[in-house]
């Protein structure tokens, strides 16, 4: 029997992060994107606070492999006023 | 003219205070009636709520919502609502509000929605009990949109889902996902009722515009989406809007 290909296994854990992360009653985050790449496991996207980026990272991390690390790029959003209008006709 | 400021997937929690107050600060100045397409809670908790309800206290223009998923996760969905209609926000599941703003009838239906999947790429009510419970749940909640549709005799008809109508305003979601994102029977009622705006939230990851089969406008007004505290979106010809449609 051959080994699983690393692209099965990567996709793997981001399906269990990807879970995890959606399900734990501490996050219920769902839109960040997840990256396996070698022993890096990658999160980018925006986050409305510190609170919930640190929640995010925590659980995460708790499902990384031993082996393998975490490198968080979530950045907190801005959202500032609108400068435009649309005009719906 | 009517300005129309919407913003979904707001998710407040209980690290939120004074967060979304400080975003709305500006949007009596800017519009005449502010829509909150769901998820307006992170978890669905009851206490959530309450934090909502006080981050909305200030706005000084109506405000009418319909809830999304995360905003029934913990089964709190009737507390949530009941915590913003006691500060006057009003929220629509199946219903339908009629307010008077600039002299213009400006009415408003909306219903959370849920999936289903879209035309050509959609489950139907055949199968298994579950599967069956999904799609029928999908039917009910759209023609219950089409009946507070239907009600609206007024000068403006604005639809408001949580779960998109099109899949045009997806774009950027991963397709295998369509399914749980929306259901193109939302779609549907909103044409058969000729509305003059559909807004939604629910897919971060979306595109802002879009156009139903029949010509309505839609948009994904998810705040990743817009990217900006809230849009607004400006009727000129309100008025004769109506006569068009009559």
């Amino acid at each position: 029997m051959h080994p699983p290909r690393p692209e099965v296994v990567a996709g793997a854990l981001v399906a269990r992060i990807r879970e995890a992360v959606a399900e734990d009653p501490r996050t219920h985050a769902m839109d960040f994107s997840i990256r396996v790449v070698g022993p890096v496991v990658t999160i980018a996207g925006e986050v409305p606070s510190e609170a919930r980026r640190r929640a995010i990272e925590d659980v995460t991390r708790e499902h990384v492999p031993i082996g393998m690390h975490l490198k968080s790029e979530l950045t907190i959003a801005d959202y500032p006023e609108p400068d435009e209008v649309e005009v719906i006709e | 003219m009517i300005r129309v400021a919407a913003v979904g997937d707001v998710h407040v929690g209980l690290d939120s205070r004074g967060r979304l107050r400080r975003e709305l600060e500006g949007v009596g100045a800017r519009a005449d009636l502010l829509i909150l397409p769901g998820d307006l809670t992170q978890h669905g908790a009851a206490e959530e709520g309450a934090v909502l309800a006080a981050e909305l206290r200030g706005v000084s223009i109506p405000i009418v919502a319909v809830l999304g998923n995360h905003d029934y996760h913990q089964g709190a969905q009737g507390s949530i609502r009941r915590t913003l209609e006691a500060i006057g926000v009003r929220v629509l599941e199946g219903e339908h509000v009629i307010l008077k703003i600039a002299g213009a009838r400006i009415g408003v239906a909306g219903v959370k929605g849920f999936g289903g999947g879209f035309a050509g790429a959609c489950g139907s009510e055949f199968g298994e009990d579950e599967m069956k419970a999904f799609i029928h749940h999908t039917k009910a909640t759209a023609e219950r949109l089409a009946e507070a549709l239907r009600a609206l005799d007024t000068d403006l008809r604005i639809a408001v889902t949580h779960y998109a109508p099109i899949r045009e305003t997806l774009a950027g979601e991963k397709l295998e996902i369509y399914p749980f994102l929306g259901s193109y029977l939302l779609g549907d009622a909103i044409d058969r009722a000729s509305c003059d705006l559909a807004l939604h939230g629910h897919a971060h990851l979306g595109t802002e515009k879009g156009i139903t089969a029949g010509g309505v406008p839609v948009r994904n007004v998810a705040r990743p989406v817009i990217h900006t505290s809230y849009a607004v979106y400006c009727f000129h010809r309100v008025g004769e809007r109506f006569t068009e449609r009559s």
